[in-house]
């Protein structure tokens, strides 16, 4: 008698533990948790994303005890109300503001035509997008995952918040994954596009850009991506706000708060949130292995784009860009112009690219969020 | 046969959402308004060095925009040199200076340090003395 009391009290107390309920999907996906933990603390790869994130699907796949809320998709738990800024899309664009406080435009303005590589990588996106569409995936999903190809963790996030909030956590982890990815999954498609001859193109040092420009810039640009494409406001404004908070002189203490201590907290809010909502049952599924390959192909097509359409441009031009620097379009800022810098001196010591390849890189920000608005506003119902 | 007729209604129905509203056309819209918008980026701020010319003349930069960082040093005046320093030494810390200070800088005065002065000398001695590892005592 004794015995079946405490053999029933046992199995009530493995019940209230997480053990009752782990799954294999769970322990799939924290050993992958621990594997981003891993590669960000011993490779050094994306580390104050990865770590987040990584702890977040380790947080995230632990099985809830039956009647408490505790993941971000019980209604009334804790996680979930951090979750909200990530489920309504709050905290990319104040991601965005903190980028554009940190971002120097001042390359970009002093070499206007190296915007056009920002532009020429978001083929990428579209190109994805198609590819998403014929293998089975409704409008609005497809421009949520076509996304992931502007190589821009926030914007994916927010738009696939927006498009597709089933597809969320996968789309949010293969955009995070692909940029920290940038330094293995570039320089193979850069050389293969590239000829000795092009990868050593010195290019002339930029001009002075004068701190009146600096401030003119923000303004003139919010208004003019905003008229073309009204659905990249959001991120748009809070970019070129957050930079005109930079530049303007007056306000250095907001844009020091914007780029540091703020955009720390959402960093880790977000990061953490999008790793707690990769729990198995909603992360294992085929979609999310397609989402990966096709964030693979984007991400190749647009470093690919870029690098083609500097080509493309050196048959007009009379001082030719190094091709390299194509690859920056991508807006991996500033990971993707580091690759670039990496790889031009690989073939010439000497020849420094990364201010050149920064023209290109904030240009694919920008890109980025005015491809996330027309499909916004193309697809939302 | 009726293999092939499969196959073919197969692919066609995995190809028809391309060629919907919100396929290749949307595609292309997305790509034409994406360098639509940073093309007359581009033009605008070619324009920028006329345009900046044409606003110093109506409203020259305000003193605190000025005080900015990157703003070219005006030529200094000739520099007192109490020591007999060489020019193109004299260059060399001109540039330094400008190259660390955030503002506009003019260099007044140069002196050669006297031998307990040299900074060399001094961190010298305090590596001497640091290397014997003293040991404090307890008191």
């Amino acid at each position: 008698m004794n015995t079946d009391i405490l053999f029933s009290k046992a199995s009530e107390l493995l019940e209230t533990t997480a053990f009752g309920s782990l799954e294999l999907g769970n322990v799939i996906m924290i050993v992958v948790g621990l594997i981003f933990i891993f590669l960000a603390i011993t490779k050094d790869y994306e580390p104050l994303l990865l770590v987040p994130i990584g702890f977040g699907i380790v947080v995230g796949n632990i099985p809830a005890v039956p009647g408490m809320p505790l993941s971000v998709y019980d209604d009334g738990s804790v996680m979930q109300y951090l979750y909200f800024g990530v489920a309504k899309g709050v905290y990319p664009p104040l991601i965005f503001l903190g980028i554009g406080a940190m971002t120097d435009f001042s390359t970009m303005l002093s070499n206007p035509k190296l915007i056009l590589l920002g532009a020429a990588a978001q083929i990428g996106v579209f190109l994805t997008f198609l590819g998403a569409l014929v293998l089975g995936f409704n409008p609005n999903e497809a421009g949520a995952i076509g996304i992931i190809g502007g190589a821009d963790g926030p914007t994916a996030i927010f738009l696939s918040s927006k498009l597709a909030p089933d597809l969320l956590g996968a789309i949010a982890i293969a955009a995070y994954s692909y940029m920290a990815l940038v330094p293995v999954i570039q320089p193979p498609i850069m050389k293969l596009l590239t000829t000795k001859d092009e990868r050593v193109i010195r290019m002339k040092p930029s001009r002075q850009v004068s701190t009146r420009e600096r401030i003119i810039f923000p303004v003139i640009a919010f208004l003019v991506c905003t008229m073309l494409a009204p659905g990249a406001i959001v991120l748009i404004g809070m970019l070129f706000f957050g930079n005109l908070l930079k530049e303007c002189t007056v306000t250095d203490r907001l844009a020091a708060t914007a780029r540091t201590a703020m955009i720390d907290v959402v960093t880790i809010l977000l990061g953490f949130c999008v790793g707690a909502s990769t729990s198995a049952s909603h992360f294992l599924k085929p979609e999310s292995i397609l989402i990966f390959c096709l964030g693979a192909l984007a991400f190749a097509v647009a470093t690919a784009s870029g690098v083609m359409f500097a080509k493309f441009m050196n048959l007009f031009l009379r001082e030719k860009i190094n091709p390299l620097i194509g690859a920056a379009g991508v807006s991996a800022v500033p990971d993707s112009a580091r690759v670039v810098q990496m790889v031009g001196q690989q073939n010439d010591p000497q020849n420094f690219l990364l201010m050149h390849a920064m023209a290109p890189n904030v240009a694919g920000v920008i890109g980025s969020a005015i491809a996330a608005g027309v499909l916004w506003s193309q697809l939302v119902q | 046969m009726s293999t092939a007729i499969l196959l073919a209604e197969a692919t066609e129905s995995r190809f028809a959402p391309l060629f919907e509203e919100t396929g290749i056309a949307l595609a292309v819209m997305g790509m034409v308004v994406v360098f639509l918008a940073l093309i007359v980026l581009i033009t605008i701020i070619s324009l920028f060095p006329v345009a900046m010319a044409v606003i110093e003349k109506i409203l020259p930069e305000s003193s605190h925009h000025a005080a900015a960082p990157k703003k070219t040093p005006k030529p200094a005046a000739p520099v007192a040199d109490d020591g007999a320093i060489p020019g193109h030494i004299l260059a060399i810390i001109a540039a330094a200076v400008a190259e660390a200070e955030p503002g506009p800088v003019r260099i007044v005065r140069t002196r050669q340090l006297t031998t307990s002065e040299l900074a060399w000398t001094l961190e010298g001695r305090i590596r001497h003395h640091a290397s014997h590892r003293l040991q404090t005592r307890n008191r």
